[in-house]
């Protein structure tokens, strides 16, 4: 799909990013934590690809129960931050659904959308709160 | 294994050693895939040759989403790029999976925060903040790694105690 911004996620709109606690936990020394690894926080490299998301507001729509929808595999837990948030870092919140996900989204770079720069990392990063929270890792 | 001062020598005029079309690095054995170095000398690969083998066997949609493995020619030359990286005394990298099948290899130590996102052979955005003075760095790496050398030595724990003395 072709980055864009979807004006029907208002600023508010939660948007979700899974975790998964095997891959995506790394140890800090500095900090003296488990922590989510910045890679988290990247788009794929596919020309038009963006960062996959869920997207709360069309799961609430639905009658779905967003923890629930997105501990699925049961393993994961998840972040989320908001479009609004993502918006000010320069980013491209939008729609993109698919079979085997009707409340997928996905963030693009503004300038590249499959790549994030540093700083729009660090947003995101300084943005999120737990959705799903993992036991003993902390977010930063 | 390699002290400082062979590693500052590492990477100038390319990666010495590092041959991706003969070396065996990598082979399939069904379910599971290997990622391997030609002969595996580091701490640093022996600690994370389990590793390699998990992420380059990681299920379709391992991600939550549609993430997939890491592709074998990226895995195969981040074990590489580790190898010829390799400082005794500095701890393993943490080896994190992109979804799109890129891997960065990252380090969180001696106030430095490292971290190489290796998108493929010869493709890296490596990146360092200094936690003492707040300065960052971020390079896109094609051929010459010298930087990430003295940035690796860095870490290691007599720069730490250097740090200590001062």
């Amino acid at each position: 799909m072709a980055p864009y911004d979807e004006n029907q996620i208002d600023a508010d709109d939660l948007v979700i990013r899974r975790i998964n606690p095997q891959q995506h936990v790394v140890w800090d020394e500095n900090r003296g934590c488990r922590r989510i690894s910045s890679k988290v926080f990247s788009p794929s490299s596919g020309r038009n690809d963006g960062m996959s998301v869920d997207i709360e507001q069309l799961m609430l729509s639905d009658g779905v129960d967003p923890r629930h929808y997105v501990t699925t595999p049961v393993f994961m837990g998840s972040v989320a931050f908001s479009a609004g948030a993502a918006r000010a870092l320069g980013l491209l919140v939008g729609y993109d659904p698919i079979p085997k996900n009707p409340y997928h989204g996905e963030v693009w770079g503004g300038c590249r959308p499959n790549r994030f720069s540093r700083r729009q990392k660090k947003g995101l990063t300084e943005a999120s709160r737990w959705y799903v929270e993992l036991d003993g890792v902390d977010i930063v | 294994m390699r002290n400082r001062a062979q590693a500052t020598t590492a990477f100038q005029g390319g990666i010495r050693g590092y041959e991706p079309t003969v070396d065996p690095i990598s082979s399939i054995f069904p379910p599971q895939t290997r990622v391997r170095v030609g002969v595996p000398r580091s701490k640093w690969i022996i600690d994370l040759k389990d590793r390699f083998d998990e992420i380059t066997s990681l299920p379709r949609g391992w991600d939550g989403y549609d993430g997939r493995p890491v592709t074998f020619n990226t895995a195969q030359f981040a074990a590489n790029l580790i190898e010829r990286l390799f400082i005794a005394g500095v701890p393993t990298p943490n080896v994190v999976p992109g979804t799109d099948g890129t891997v960065q290899i990252e380090w969180h130590r001696n106030q430095y925060d490292i971290e190489l996102d290796v998108l493929g052979p010869y493709e890296i955005v490596a990146f360092r903040r200094d936690q003492r003075t707040g300065d960052e760095q971020e390079l896109e790496l094609q051929t010459d790694f010298t930087a990430l050398v003295g940035w690796i030595d860095g870490l290691s724990a007599e720069q730490q105690q250097e740090a200590r003395s001062m």
